[in-house]
């Protein structure tokens, strides 16, 4: 396995610990919650409120922008 | 530095912030206040790695930008109610409270066929926005203005948007919490790892590739561009609607 497979398999075991997290939210008495209920939870106060909007704005930039 | 007048021995020990009255309100008292706030410690963090790897301005400057203005609010409103509560001790009443029976404005119980159809436009929209822009040379100055003007937007949006109700919302399980928490600082970490393991900061690695170094074969074409600003769009979408 290089370098570079040890990486992306990193990249990939940390987005399918999300996506098994997001499974286990829907589960009946799930401890887990929802992703869009931390988001919503975070985005209370302003700066979870910004900071999340503009962390989304970044990626774009980031991408995109010069 | 504290410029606060007599008594301030006495009030040292408890860590207040000086006297509201003094218009000299310490830079220092501000700084720490807006560093206790870790997002604004991420945007600082994240905004060093950026300009440190990158030699394009606008995205880091936006870290920066955006810690800066999540900083200066929260000093602002820190200072606000420091005023608040002297003009309470003062007069014994709060004037920020509302009269005793006082309700909230009802909310409308018949919005889902307007959000549905204010849905349906707004994909329509956000495809043909994102095929459209797809068409522009990435890192061009029409590429930065067409993203960056939904991107600004939102975070206006978001900024100028009271805060919600805290009450109102069901309570998440620390571990839970501790759960995505950990999933996201690992992404984070990993990523920083990546960055270090580069060659130099500056120069991609094949062995050690980040995200973005992942994502530019997708987005060296126009399908992939299409996909991957739809995707952002609908992401900001779903955001703003929380």
């Amino acid at each position: 396995m290089s370098s570079r497979d040890l990486t992306v398999a990193g990249y990939l075991l940390i987005v399918s610990a999300g996506v098994g997290l997001q499974l286990l939210s829907s589960r009946e008495g799930s401890r887990i919650p929802p992703l869009r209920a931390v988001l919503n939870r975070v985005m209370r106060t302003r700066s979870g409120r910004v900071g999340i909007m503009a962390g989304w704005a970044w990626l774009g930039i980031h991408f995109f922008a010069r | 530095m504290s410029r606060a007048g007599p008594g301030a021995s006495q009030e040292r020990g408890r860590r207040t912030p000086p006297d509201a009255d003094d218009r000299s309100w310490p830079v220092g008292w501000a700084i720490l206040g807006a560093l206790r706030d870790p997002v604004i410690v991420v945007f600082l963090l994240a905004g060093t790695f950026d300009v440190l790897s990158d030699d394009r301005v606008i995205d880091g400057a936006a870290l920066f930008a955006v810690a800066l203005a999540l900083g200066w609010d929260v000093a602002r409103r820190a200072h606000a109610e420091h005023a608040n509560t002297d003009a309470v001790r003062s007069t014994g009443e709060d004037p920020v409270r509302r009269p005793p029976g006082e309700i909230a404005e009802p909310t409308p119980s018949f919005r889902g066929r307007a959000n549905l159809r204010l849905s349906t436009v707004a994909a329509i929209t956000g495809l043909v926005y994102a095929t459209l822009v797809a068409g522009l040379t990435r890192y061009s100055w029409p590429a930065t203005v067409a993203v960056g003007t939904p991107a600004a937007a939102a975070v206006a949006i978001v900024w100028r948007r009271p805060a919600g109700d805290e009450t109102a919302l069901r309570r998440i399980p620390p571990a839970g919490a501790l759960a995505w928490v950990s999933v996201f600082v690992a992404l984070a970490l990993w990523e920083l790892a990546a960055l270090l393991l580069q060659p130099s900061l500056t120069t991609d690695s094949w062995a050690h590739p980040t995200i973005s170094v992942l994502m530019d074969p997708i987005l060296a074409s126009h399908l992939g561009r299409s996909v991957v600003l739809s995707l952002w769009l609908a992401s900001g979408w779903f955001l703003l609607r929380l």
